[in-house]
């Protein structure tokens, strides 16, 4: 029996990059040009560029930033209305954001949640401004729906293909196999896509609260491991990292991720399981790291998948 | 065969039928099992014949508890054989999932054994 607990609503979770603090002289400036560093955090670096060319005055006055001049800006940034929409909030809220961004399933949009403070470990500390090519702009999860950039499990471990290691390949979410429970995840970071990828590398680590066969805690319990040393794996390279560029169903931005389909085999001789274990995501630039929290709960009880859980 | 070499080959040969139970970025965590305590239990005196063992014809499942065992023992001499083991499987191609583990213990045991007070020689 497989019993599936709390799903999140969201197909991918993100952390946001920090924001820069403008010293006190600068702040009139920044506030004129609030909008433009909103467009920015949303699209990128080709934001960016299309705001080189954008026939909008950027050093107006705060009170100049009119509604006429606005609606050039978005059209500058996104074309015509009737092309693409994308609901612009007009300003940039003070705390913790919910954005409307396009969304994996084509067109539709989803609601980007940013990681409860405390959970992007490094993230906030992160100094400079957020567009540059020190700190990664977000590290996200996918851990129900579509895989981004058209990847499955077999893209980043093929050595594993067709072993049972795994069910649903190309989408996130809990399985069970009849032999193996446990769930797929995808893991990805975004920098801006002018910036050099190989500055930036993937982590993770693990942290095993709870791990019981048949009753007996094993060594693990109460262990901290580095997850990718410990794997043996390549994660600076294919096939356990994987590069795309953002776009589509994807944030904007050059994009680098992993993924993981943690599992503990069951069977007659191995028919009581418990396993609880908090994991931190990372992607760690020469300036700065992004992080994303996930979870994994697993329970076999005589023999029968009881609890699987992954938020 | 001597004693020792008997008593590891016996262990070894239960390690061979252990399915290992979980499974983290795609590669098996080692078993806790009673064979790997017995080899750690053994001590220094197991640690040439684990060396001995280490290579290419054994199994790569083999290969990672014996690196686990040396890692466990303690025993800093054996770093260079872990570090040759570590090269000769990360030049594998392709690799299998026991393959990274492998490459996985030899990386915790080279960080364990340098950090290892034991003399070396």
């Amino acid at each position: 029996m497989r019993t599936l607990i709390g799903k999140p609503a969201a197909s991918w979770q993100t952390t946001p990059a920090g924001r820069a603090h403008p010293d006190r002289a600068s702040v009139s400036r920044i506030d004129a040009l609030n909008s433009i560093h909103h467009f920015q955090r949303m699209l990128g670096n080709q934001a960016v560029h299309r705001l080189s060319s954008a026939t909008i005055p950027v050093d107006a006055d705060p009170g100049e930033a009119s509604p006429a001049s606005r609606e050039q800006l978005k059209q500058d940034l996104f074309g015509p209305p009737a092309v693409r929409t994308i609901p612009l909030p007009e300003a940039e809220p003070a705390g913790p954001m919910t954005q409307l961004i396009p969304s994996s399933d084509g067109g539709e949009e989803s609601v980007l949640e940013p990681q409860a403070a405390g959970g992007g470990s490094g993230s906030a500390t992160a100094s400079g401004p957020s567009e540059s090519c020190g700190t990664p702009r977000s590290m996200n999860k996918i851990v129900s729906g579509s895989f981004l950039g058209g990847l499955t499990m077999d893209s980043y471990f093929p050595d594993l293909t067709g072993t049972g290691s795994w069910a649903h390949a190309g989408t996130g979410g809990t399985f069970d196999t009849g032999s193996r429970v446990g769930g797929n995840v995808q893991l990805f970071g975004v920098i801006p896509s002018p910036c050099v990828p190989t500055q930036f590398h993937l982590a993770q680590t693990a942290s095993i609260t709870r791990h019981r066969v048949n009753g007996v805690a094993t060594s693990l319990e109460g262990t901290t491991v580095d997850d990718v040393a410990r794997s043996g794996r390549d994660f600076e390279h294919a096939p356990a990292r994987q590069d795309f560029l953002g776009g589509g169903t994807a944030p904007l931005g050059y994009i680098i991720s992993m993924a993981d389909p943690p599992s503990e085999a069951y069977s007659a001789t191995r028919h009581d399981v418990e396993r609880d274990v908090d994991f931190v995501s990372s992607l760690v630039g020469p300036g700065g790291t992004q992080s994303v929290t996930w979870s994994q709960s697993l329970r076999v009880s005589g023999g029968t998948v009881t609890g699987n859980t992954l938020t | 065969m001597t004693s020792i070499e008997a008593q590891i080959e016996e262990a070894l040969t239960e390690v061979d039928s252990v399915e290992p139970g979980s499974y983290q970025l795609g590669t098996p965590e080692l078993p806790e099992t009673d064979a790997l305590q017995n080899l750690v239990g053994m001590g220094t005196a197991a640690v040439p014949h684990l060396l001995a063992r280490l290579g290419d014809e054994q199994p790569s499942k083999r290969v990672a508890v014996i690196v686990r065992a040396l890692s466990r023992i303690g025993y800093r001499p054996a770093l260079e054989d872990v570090t040759k083991v570590l090269a000769r499987y990360e030049r594998r191609h392709p690799k299998n999932a026991w393959d990274y583990a492998v490459i996985g213990q030899c990386r915790l045991a080279i960080e364990r054994l340098r950090d290892d007070r034991t003399p070396a020689g």
